[in-house]
């Protein structure tokens, strides 16, 4: 499961966004510097991640489920909501850690890395919820947004 | 299936038959097991008469969306049919609803008769029996025996019967005799002060228990036992005193007077009928303009004449025990009349029976809600609602496509102005706001509130029929609107207004 | 039946409609069900930590309520370690799975410092070691041969050094009974279980006279016969405390050369004798004193010396018995300190010390996923300028469990590679607040510029020190006037090598700890 969410957030390539140290604090560096036993936040943020985009799936598509809420421009701006909760959480996880002094010090952690780590989750958030909403097989369980994607209505 | 043949005499017949489709297009049904077909036929020799030319296009109209429709998707699922449809002889008419009286297009009744070969006795008894002066449609006093037909025989229900005992020899006749089977019925509709409907009634319920005796049919032998229903409308209305006019509405009192006396020798006395309906109103309120058909006859719809397709309603919910006949006698006539709860100048639900309203409330509330989505909304919601993008879609091409453009909204355009023409009318009709918002479309009915509620208007009748629609499968897109429609207007009025169907 | 007809209807219309029922329910559903979506992620969030995670915040609470670590905290912390087979707990357990304590405690202690939380090993309650070492007399043997003469003339260093050791093996309860001897030839004088009177009695009869009232061969000291007696009395109960000058006196007529590799090669055999039955660990300390007396060169001439010279203090025992002793820090304590410091064990059992790559001081650079493991994965050479195709990473090591001395780990000759392209270096670590440092004592640092795949394995070896051959002198007759050879004892680097060969066999290995490293490119 680690494996699979740290190569997810990895795959747009480490050191772009942010740095092989901040990779191994969040695939659970421990605070005496000995081994992956920490907290394993790519695996938290990770399912955080799926969890904020299906509730707001949901919310949109099930929940509120009205003939208000169904354009697509409601879509982009649940969409926007999404990105930036998800932004936030993987923000400010990091970035608390770091004020903290929770983690190894042998790490170079930086707040850009935080950033970026935000960014990453970000994106696989919106691309997530792209995936649940083009495919039919959620949406068309929904009363009133059964055919809304980010193209239409 | 079982068939209705309605005989439509007369202006009144035209309006009744109009307000009998508008009730069916809505979904309103007798309460009974078995399913009617209705095949109208209209008899009225006044063929620039607009009530007639309205109501034939209404059924054509009717008769188009019903097909798209189908016999289950609640609005338009009793089928009307033209008498042609359901003959296999070769000598086809044309696929109208009216009956085609012969010679009668600008002939004088002089002319009609033979009067000039009469010999000399015959053209004095002539004389004597129609006598009296009448106004011709060019405003002149004629004689009687002078006028010219073609409007209709003016209220001389006297000139009438005679024309209208041609029917017994016509093509339509036989058809519809050789057509008619045991479990068929009949209505027959007319006025009692006119001239066609006064003198059509009493000739056509003759023509069909005389059956028997008929050499130009070669019926199966039901029609003579046939269960006939009727309704006949006595004076409702008034008119304005015109002196050129040979209509006159002192004159009405006088022939109802008369014509009951006949009927009751020849209707009512010698059980000849299974079910006769009254119905009656001594409003003396607005009146009508003094138009004795040149001008086409074009009366406003008024709610006796809804109150009149109830009875055609009321007739086909009788059980056929209670309509048993033999030997062309009535065993157990039934006599009916009508009536509401309030005498209110303008009558809304409230002021109906209970069992009038239940059966004409919801059903109507649901056609009006129905047409006010279609014109205040629809053209917001199509392919952007989920009802509207499922398959089969209703889009822009749905919308330019005949069924809506023409059909449809032609119907509910008719319904719409028949609404207003009984809510204008004295004694008027208006159970409905057609302009207010959707809350407050049902006089005297408000929207029921409670902790989850909320208001109800376009976007949540959009909520509601993508929930109603979810899932669902229908054969066209006609058909889905129609059905899908009739479902969401149904709930909406049932949980959010409270009515009971 | 028309009125029947109405009163049915009536009735239908006054009853609820299911409808309207229906419409609520369905509300009242959706309600439920937004609210179960929102707290289920929640709770399952919340719910989602390892047993590792649990088990550090515990052993933080522990800690910060009272800043101790009392035997309920301990035990308790000892069942989660023991109840959960996650990858965590396995660093606290050995190969057969049982819990080390030392280890415990140690990763308490490196937590507890990164959390800021400053505890001490006294801080955190132990368990008890089962087995009680057991119990062992020390017998002390002073050499009075002439040559000892000049260490006891009037009060010296040698005298108070030597009542302040005993004075301490007496307090220190190290030993069972403490039994005093004279040794030259044979051993003329023994007090058996000397009480502290008798020890202060001995030290103040540490005279000339008496020695030569306590008699013996006085005249010649045969080293190897001394430490042969000497080695015979070390057995599980009973350890040895030899000292000396240890001044070889080969004669005049002999050959110096040849008597000392004899006497080296005997004292080799003698001791490989007694390892090869025997777990024997040596402590050899060298101490310096004021010396006023004769000084009996290689031929045995009297030369007479007043000033410093050195004098050895052997000690002889079991591993354990050698261990108890340190651990005491005895030798540590003596009055005056000691020189230098030569500890040998034979090599049986030894207990790897804890070791640990560090993940940071890398050149170029190597995956920190199976350092755990000891292996080096994806390892590259570096790119910047500074260490252009060098790779380098960085063991910090606990050698405070060793018997040797700190020092002797900071000599990079006392280590072998297996790869000889390494540079190595060795530095104490100094910085007591880094967290990931903390419970190691040395810092070894490797380089190189051939990288290959290998099990790079690191020897620390025994092996004879410098200050040995620094303080062995070869000729000293002209003891007067060099003053460097008065610093030096003639011979020790025979004597020391012979030990040195005994312990350490050149036919086999020599290695006291061995650390393998695996590197894969």
């Amino acid at each position: 499961m680690e494996e699979f969410f740290a190569s997810l957030y990895e795959w747009f390539g480490l050191n772009p966004l942010f740095s092989t140290d901040m990779g191994d604090q969040l695939r659970g560096w421990d605070i005496t510097c000995t081994d992956y036993i920490g907290t394993p936040w790519y695996v938290i943020i990770g399912w955080s991640m799926i969890a904020v985009t299906a509730v707001l799936y949901a919310l949109q598509y099930h929940i509120i489920d009205s003939s208000r809420w169904k354009n697509k421009t409601h879509w982009w701006l649940f969409a926007l909501i999404i990105v930036i909760l998800n932004f936030l959480i993987a923000f400010l996880i990091p970035y608390n850690s770091i004020q903290a002094g929770d983690y190894c010090n042998q790490l170079n952690l930086s707040v850009s890395d935080c950033i970026g780590f935000g960014l990453s989750n970000a994106v696989w958030s919106f691309i997530l919820f792209i995936i649940i909403t083009t495919i039919p097989v959620f949406r068309k369980l929904s009363n009133n947004c059964r055919h809304t994607t980010f193209w239409k209505p | 299936m079982a068939r209705l043949y309605i005989f439509a005499i007369g202006g009144t017949g035209s309006r009744v038959l109009k307000s009998l489709t508008m009730l069916l297009a809505s979904g309103v049904k007798p309460n009974s097991e078995k399913n009617f077909e209705i095949v109208p036929i209209i008899i009225d020799p006044h063929k620039s008469n607009e009530d007639l030319k309205r109501t034939e296009r209404l059924l054509g109209n009717y008769q188009t969306i019903s097909n798209e429709a189908g016999l289950d998707s609640g609005f338009f699922s009793t089928k009307i049919t033209t008498l042609d449809r359901l003959t296999t002889s070769q000598n086809r008419l044309s696929g109208s609803f009216t009956f085609n009286l012969q010679e009668v297009g600008g002939r004088k009744f002089s002319e009609y008769i033979g009067f000039s070969q009469l010999d000399e006795p015959n053209k004095a008894l002539a004389d004597i029996l129609f006598s009296g002066k009448s106004i011709n449609k060019r405003h002149e006093e004629v004689n009687l025996l002078d006028v010219e037909m073609d409007i209709g025989f003016v209220g001389n229900p006297n000139i009438g019967s005679i024309v209208l005992n041609q029917v017994k020899d016509s093509q339509e006749f036989k058809d519809f005799a050789s057509n008619f089977n045991e479990d068929d019925r009949v209505f027959i509709i007319s006025s009692i002060f006119g001239g066609t409907g006064a003198a059509g009634f009493p000739t056509i319920l003759k023509n069909i228990r005389d059956a028997m005796n008929n050499r130009n049919i070669d019926g199966k032998g039901f029609l003579q036992d046939a269960k006939i229903g009727a309704v006949t409308v006595l004076p409702y209305f008034n008119i304005e005193k015109d002196s050129d006019s040979p209509i006159q509405k002192s004159d009405f009192i006088a022939k109802t007077k008369a014509a009951l006396y006949y009927y009751k020798d020849n209707v009512t006395g010698n059980n000849s009928i299974n079910s006769l309906y009254y119905i009656a109103d001594n409003y003396s309120g607005k009146p009508y303009k003094n138009d004795p058909g040149d001008n086409g006859q074009k009366n406003d719809a008024h709610f006796v004449e809804m109150a009149s397709a109830l009875a055609i309603i009321d007739f086909l919910e009788t059980p056929d025990s209670d309509l048993e006949t033999s030997e062309g006698k009535a065993l157990k006539p039934i006599y009916k009349e009508f009536g509401i709860r309030k005498d209110s100048s303008n009558i809304k639900f409230s002021d109906l029976e209970d069992y009038t309203e239940r059966k004409i409330a919801m059903r109507l509330s649901q056609l009006v809600l129905f047409r006010k989505y279609l014109t205040e909304h629809l053209s917001n919601a199509i392919e952007k609602e989920a009802w509207s993008n499922d398959s089969p879609e209703i889009n822009k091409k749905f919308i330019d496509d005949t069924f809506y453009r023409t059909n449809l909204s032609e119907f509910l355009s008719s319904f719409a102005d028949w609404l207003k023409e009984m809510s204008d009318n004295k004694r008027g009709f208006s159970p409905f706001n057609l302009d207010s918002t959707i809350e407050a479309l049902i006089e005297g009915r408000t929207v029921k509130s409670g902790w989850f509620t909320s208001r109800v208007d376009f976007p949540s009748m959009d909520n509601k029929l993508s929930k109603q629609g979810k899932g669902k499968t229908y054969s066209s897109a006609s058909q889905k609107l129609i059905k899908l429609f009739y479902d969401t207007t149904e709930e909406i009025l049932t949980s959010k207004f409270g009515l009971k169907n | 039946m028309a009125l029947t007809k109405i009163v049915s209807t009536e009735k239908r219309l006054y009853s609820q409609t299911p409808l309207r029922n229906a419409v609520q329910l369905d509300k009242l559903k959706k309600y439920y069900r937004t609210v179960l979506i929102i707290f289920l992620p929640i709770l399952f969030l919340t719910s989602c930590t390892s047993e590792f995670e649990s088990f550090n915040n515990t052993a933080f609470e522990f800690a910060s309520n009272d800043k101790r670590i009392d035997q309920k905290e301990f035990e308790t912390l000892l069942e989660d370690i023991s109840n959960s087979a996650e990858r965590g707990f396995t660093q606290f357990k050995d190969e057969n799975g049982e819990i080390n304590n030392p280890k415990v405690v140690s990763y308490l202690l490196k937590y507890y410092s990164a959390k800021n939380l400053n505890l001490t090993e006294v801080d955190i309650w132990q368990p008890e070691s089962l087995t009680k070492p057991k119990a062992f007399n020390i017998n002390v043997y002073l050499e009075n041969s002439a040559s000892m003469d000049g260490y006891v003339t009037g009060v010296t260093d040698f005298e108070t050094a030597i009542y302040n050791l005993l004075g301490d093996f007496k307090i220190s309860k190290v030993c069972d009974s403490l039994n005093l001897n004279y040794i030259n030839n044979s051993i003329p004088y023994s007090k058996k279980n000397a009480l502290p009177a008798d020890i202060q009695d001995f030290i103040e009869k540490l005279e000339p006279s008496t020695f030569r009232q306590k008699g013996g061969d006085r005249s010649v000291s045969d080293l190897k016969n001394i430490i042969n007696t000497v080695l015979n009395t070390v057995d599980d109960q009973n350890a040895a405390v030899l000292i000396s000058d240890f001044v070889f006196s080969p004669g005049k007529n002999v050959n110096a050369q040849d008597y000392l590799n004899n006497q080296g090669v005997g004292i080799k055999i003698d001791f490989a004798e007694k390892i090869k039955d025997f777990d024997l660990s040596a402590v050899v300390i060298q101490l310096e004193s004021n010396f006023d007396g004769v000084y009996y060169d290689k031929t045995n001439k009297s030369i007479p010396f007043k000033g410093k010279r050195p004098y050895y203090i052997w000690i002889f025992g079991s591993n354990q018995q050698i261990s108890s002793i340190l651990d005491k820090k005895i030798l540590d304590n003596i009055k005056g300190g000691y020189l230098n410091r030569l500890i040998l064990q034979s090599i049986k059992e030894t207990n790897n010390p804890n070791y640990k790559i560090l993940s940071n001081l890398k050149i170029g650079d190597f995956s920190r996923a199976e350092l755990n493991n000891k292996i080096l994965a994806d390892a590259s050479l570096s790119k910047d300028n500074q260490n252009k195709g060098l790779f380098g990473f960085s063991i910090a090591v606990d050698f405070s469990k060793s018997s040797q001395d700190a020092s002797y780990f900071l000599d990079t000759t006392n280590y072998e590679l297996s790869n000889p392209n390494y540079q190595l270096e060795v530095e104490l670590i100094s910085n007591k607040n880094d967290a990931s440092l903390s419970g190691f004592t040395h810092l070894l640092k490797l380089q190189t510029s051939d990288l290959r795949n290998e099990n790079l394995e690191i020897q620390v070896v025994g092996q004879t020190p410098n200050w040995v051959y620094a303080s062995s002198s070869i000729n000293d007759s002209n003891i007067l006037n060099e003053i460097s050879e008065q610093q030096k004892t003639f011979g020790l680097q025979f004597l020391i090598e012979g030990l040195n060969d005994a312990f350490y066999p050149k036919s086999s290995s020599n290695a006291i700890n061995i650390f393998t490293i695996t590197i894969k490119k």
